[in-house]
C-alpha cells in the first residue's frame, strides 16, 4: 500500500531495524538473549512494535511442535523473527505470545535527547 | 447551508452580532426557518463576550487535537483557533497517523510567523510541495524535525532550509533524500544551527558533512548514525571547527578507524576545554585499544561512553583509561568478549561516579569482579548493572545482597577496611590470585612494556603502575582520605539493580533467596523473575520483584525446577541454549516446517 507511518517508542534505550531504522522493541521487554533464530542468536521478547504478523503455520522445532508466525518490519518488510502462538509442551507454554527476534537484525539505540 | 436573520435593533454589542453571522450547515427543517429567532443580549455566550484576546487565551489551554476540533464550530471559532500566537508549537507526535496532509498544512500556515517548534516526526503524509508552502510562510522556525518524513523531496528540503534561517535544532534522520547539497546549504545558511542529526542517511559522503563542520560552528549535538564515509580528513575537518561539541553519535560508522578518532582529538585538543561528555561508538567494529587510548588522553569530561560491539577491546584499554579518565557515569560494554574482570576491577578502582555498567554478553566475568566493583570499588553511585550471559554465580547474588542489607555505615567501614589492606584488593594483586580469568595478560606491566601504552599516567593515579612490591600507603590513599572527609554525613542506604538474563550459573533459587534478603534495595531481572511476573498475571510491569507467593500449582514449579538443573548442566563454553534449531534428525514427518539451519 502506501507509506506506513512508524511507531515510536518513549524509553531511551531501544533498538531499532536495522534496515529502516524504524523502533522496534524496548530494552525492558527483552526476555532473554540466549535464543537462536534462523540466521544466528535471537532474542525473545515480550513486546514489539512496528511488526506485521504473517500466516501461522505448524512448525517442528528441536523443543517440539509449535505454531508460529513469522513477523516483519511493517515499513521495510524485512523478516525479522517470528512469533510463537501455541506450544504444544507444557514445558514451552512460557514462549505463547513471544517474540523471537534475530539479533542480526536489530541495532542498539541510546537516545540522549532527541 | 443557511442564514438565521437576526434583528438589527438587539444588543449592546453591534460588533460582536454582525461579525458572527451564526451558519447552520446541512439540511434544516422548515420550522426552523420561519422561527424568528431573536437574539437578545442574555442569549449570546458568555464566552462571546469577552474580547478576542481573552477568547484565544482560552482557547490557548486546550490540546492541540480538541482545538482542531473546535475550529469546526463556526467561523469565530475557526478564525480564532487558527490565529498564529497559539500555534507557536507544532507537536504531532499524539496525531501523526491520524492527521491529513492538508490539515497539517494549514496549521502549518495559520502558524506562519508565530512558528516556533515545528515536530513532524513521523509524518509519512507531509508532501514536498506541503513543506515548500511551510517554507514560505514560517520563516521563523527553530527547531525542526523531520524524521521518517518520506514523502518529502531533497528540493523541498532545500526551499525550507533556504528561508528558515534561525533553526536551532534539526533532525533530518532515515530520510534518503537528504543529499550532500543539502548539507552544503546547512553550512551556508544555518550558521545558528545547535544540533543536528543526520544519522542514517544513507546518501551522504564527507563533504557534506565537512561543509556542516565548516558552517555550523556552534553545533553543541551531532549525530551521524550509520554515516558510511567518515575518514580521517572529514574527522579532522569536525574536530578543528566544531569546538563547542558535546554530543557526538558515531554508531556503526564501520569505517570509522583508529586514526580518525585521533585525527578528531588531536584537533580538539588545540581548544582549552575539551567539552565532549557523551560519546556513542556502538558497532564501530574497528576501534581498537588505540582508541581507549586517545579518548583517555583527550577527553576529560566524557560521562556516556558508549562501546557496545567494538569487538577488538581488550583489558589493555580499559586498565589505561580507567585511571584517566575518572568522569564516567554510563559505560556500555555490551558483545565485548575480549574484556576480563581485570577490566571490571580497574573500573571500580578508578570511577566514583559510575552509575550504569553494562557487561552484557562480556563471557568471561566471574563472581570476583563483581564483587570487588559492588563491595570493595568506589563506585558508590552504581545503580544498574547488567550481566547478561556473564559466567556469574549464584554466590556473587547473594554477596550484593548481604552488602545491600548492612547498614550504611557498615559498608562503608567495610570498604574503607579493604582499602588499607595491604594492596590485597589493588587492582595488582588481583592478577595473581585471580584464577577465574582465563587471560591474564600481564597489565600491572602492560603499561611500561608496551610502547603503545609508554605515557605515564597522571601522578596522582598510580595504583597501576607502581612497581609490584606496593606498599600499603601509596594506592588509594586519595580515596581512603575521601572516605574520612565525610564524618557525619547521613549516608543513603544503596540500591542496585542487576540483569541476569541467561546466566547459565545462576538458579531460580539463587535469584529468591537473594530477593528475600535485600529487596527492594537490590532488583534482579533474570529469566525467573519475569517467568514469575508471568505466571503472578503480570500485576505490574516493573522489575521491582517481592519473594513469590506461594500459591502456584504444582505443575510449574516442577517445570521450573526442570528448568535449572537443565541449565545448571549448561557448562561454560555452551554459552547458547539452542531450543528452536531443528537437529536434522531422522524421522521428522514435516520436512518443510523445519528449521534447517
Amino acid at each position: 500500500m502506501g507509506k506506513r507511518q512508524p511507531a515510536y517508542l518513549p524509553d531511551s534505550r531501544i533498538y531499532s531495524c536495522t534496515t529502516c531504522h524504524s523502533h522496534l522493541l524496548s530494552h525492558q521487554s527483552i526476555v532473554s538473549k540466549a535464543f537462536q533464530g534462523r540466521y544466528g542468536p535471537a532474542y525473545l521478547v515480550s513486546h514489539v512494535v512496528n511488526v506485521t504478523l504473517g500466516t501461522k503455520e505448524e512448525r517442528m522445532l528441536l523443543t517440539g511442535m509449535h505454531t508460529v508466525a513469522d513477523i516483519s518490519c511493517s515499513v521495510c518488510g524485512t523478516r525479522i523473527g517470528w512469533k510463537y502462538l501455541c506450544a504444544l509442551e507444557e514445558s514451552q507454554k512460557y514462549k505463547e505470545s513471544k517474540y523471537i527476534v534475530e539479533k542480526a537484525k536489530i541495532a542498539k539505540e541510546v537516545m540522549w535527547d532527541f | 447551508m443557511v442564514t438565521l436573520l437576526i434583528p438589527s435593533n438587539i444588543s449592546s454589542n453591534p460588533t460582536t452580532i454582525t461579525e458572527t453571522p451564526t451558519t447552520i450547515k446541512g439540511p434544516v427543517t422548515t420550522t426552523a426557518i420561519t422561527e424568528t429567532i431573536v437574539v437578545t443580549k442574555e442569549s449570546i455566550s458568555p464566552f462571546l463576550r469577552l474580547p478576542d484576546e481573552l477568547q484565544i487565551r482560552i482557547f490557548g489551554q486546550l490540546p492541540a487535537q480538541e482545538l482542531l476540533k473546535a475550529t469546526a464550530v463556526c467561523q469565530k471559532w475557526k478564525r480564532l483557533a487558527f490565529d498564529g500566537s497559539l500555534w507557536t508549537k507544532i507537536d504531532v507526535t499524539p496525531f501523526y497517523s491520524a492527521i491529513p496532509s492538508e490539515q497539517l498544512l494549514r496549521i502549518g500556515v495559520a502558524a506562519g510567523k508565530f512558528l516556533r517548534v515545528a515536530n513532524f516526526r513521523g509524518c509519512v503524509q507531509l508532501t514536498g510541495h506541503g513543506l515548500r508552502t511551510l517554507s514560505d510562510h514560517c520563516p521563523n522556525v527553530q527547531v525542526l524535525n523531520l524524521k521518517d518524513c518520506r514523502g518529502i523531496s531533497t528540493h523541498s528540503i532545500a526551499c525550507f532550509l533556504t528561508n528558515a534561517t534561525q533553526l536551532r535544532v534539526l533532525d533530518l534522520s532515515g530520510l534518503d533524500t537528504v543529499k550532500d547539497s543539502t548539507l552544503m546549504l546547512v553550512g551556508q545558511r544555518l550558521n545558528r544551527l545547535e544540533k543536528l542529526n543526520i544519522g542514517w542517511c544513507r546518501n551522504l559522503t564527507g563533504q557534506g558533512v565537512q561543509a556542516v563542520a565548516r558552517g555550523c560552528p556552534e553545533l553543541t549535538c551531532l549525530k551521524l548514525n550509520g554515516c558510511p564515509q567518515l575518514n580521517e580528513a572529514t574527522m579532522s575537518i569536525l574536530g578543528k571547527h566544531l569546538t563547542r561539541l558535546s554530543h557526538l553519535c558515531l554508531a556503526s560508522c564501520t569505517g570509522l578507524s583508529d586514526n580518525s578518532l585521533l585525527a578528531f582529538f588531536l584537533e580538539q585538543q588545540h581548544q582549552s576545554t575539551p567539552l565532549l561528555s557523551h560519546l556513542n561508538l556502538s558497532s564501530c567494529a574497528r576501534l581498537s585499544d588505540a582508541s581507549l587510548r586517545h579518548i583517555a588522553l583527550h577527553c576529560t569530561r566524557l560521562t556516556h561512553l558508549e562501546l557496545a560491539g567494538c569487538v577488538l577491546l581488550t583489558d589493555q584499554g580499559f586498565c589505561y583509561l580507567a585511571p584517566r579518565l575518572r568522569t564516567l557515569m554510563h559505560l556500555d560494554l555490551e558483545d565485548l568478549q575480549q574484556i576480563t574482570g581485570i577490566t571490571v576491577k580497574s573500573l571500580a578502582n578508578h570511577q566514583p561516579n559510575l552509575r550504569r555498567l553494562c557487561l552484557s554478553n562480556c563471557t568471561q566475568i566471574a563472581d570476583d569482579a563483581i564483587t570487588h566493583l559492588v563491595l570493595h570499588g568506589v563506585c558508590h553511585q552504581l545503580q544498574h548493572l547488567e550481566l547478561d550471559n556473564c559466567i556469574v554465580t549464584d554466590d556473587v547474588l547473594d554477596t550484593i545482597a548481604i552488602f545491600l542489607t548492612q547498614p550504611p555505615r557498615q559498608q562503608q567501614q567495610q570498604q574503607q577496611q579493604q582499602q588499607q589492606r595491604p594492596g590485597r584488593e589493588g587492582s595488582s594483586s588481583t592478577f595473581a590470585s585471580s584464577s577465574t580469568s582465563p587471560v591474564v595478560p600481564p597489565s600491572l606491566s602492560a603499561d611500561s612494556t608496551f610502547d603503545f601504552f609508554s605515557s605515564s599516567p597522571p601522578a596522582s593515579a598510580s595504583t597501576t603502575t607502581t612497581a609490584p612490591p606496593l606498599t600499603p600507603t601509596t594506592p588509594i590513599t586519595d580515596h581512603t582520605t575521601d572516605a574520612k572527609a565525610i564524618p557525619q554525613e547521613k549516608i543513603l542506604p544503596r540500591k542496585l539493580s542487576v540483569e541476569v538474563l541467561d546466566c547459565s550459573n545462576i538458579t531460580e533459587t539463587g535469584v529468591r533467596s537473594a530477593l528475600a534478603k535485600a529487596s527492594p534495595m537490590l532488583t534482579i531481572k533474570s529469566f525467573y523473575s519475569w517467568r514469575d511476573e508471568e505466571l503472578g498475571q503480570q500485576e505490574e510491569e516493573e522489575e521491582d520483584e517481592d519473594v513469590m507467593s506461594l500459591n502456584l500449582r504444582d505443575q510449574p514449579r516442577v517445570r521450573r525446577n526442570n528448568m535449572s538443573t537443565r541449565r545448571r548442566y549448561n557448562t561454560i563454553g555452551r554459552q547458547r541454549r539452542r531450543p528452536d534449531v531443528a537437529a536434522g534428525a531422522a524421522g521428522q514427518p514435516h520436512a518443510a516446517n523445519c528449521i534447517i539451519l
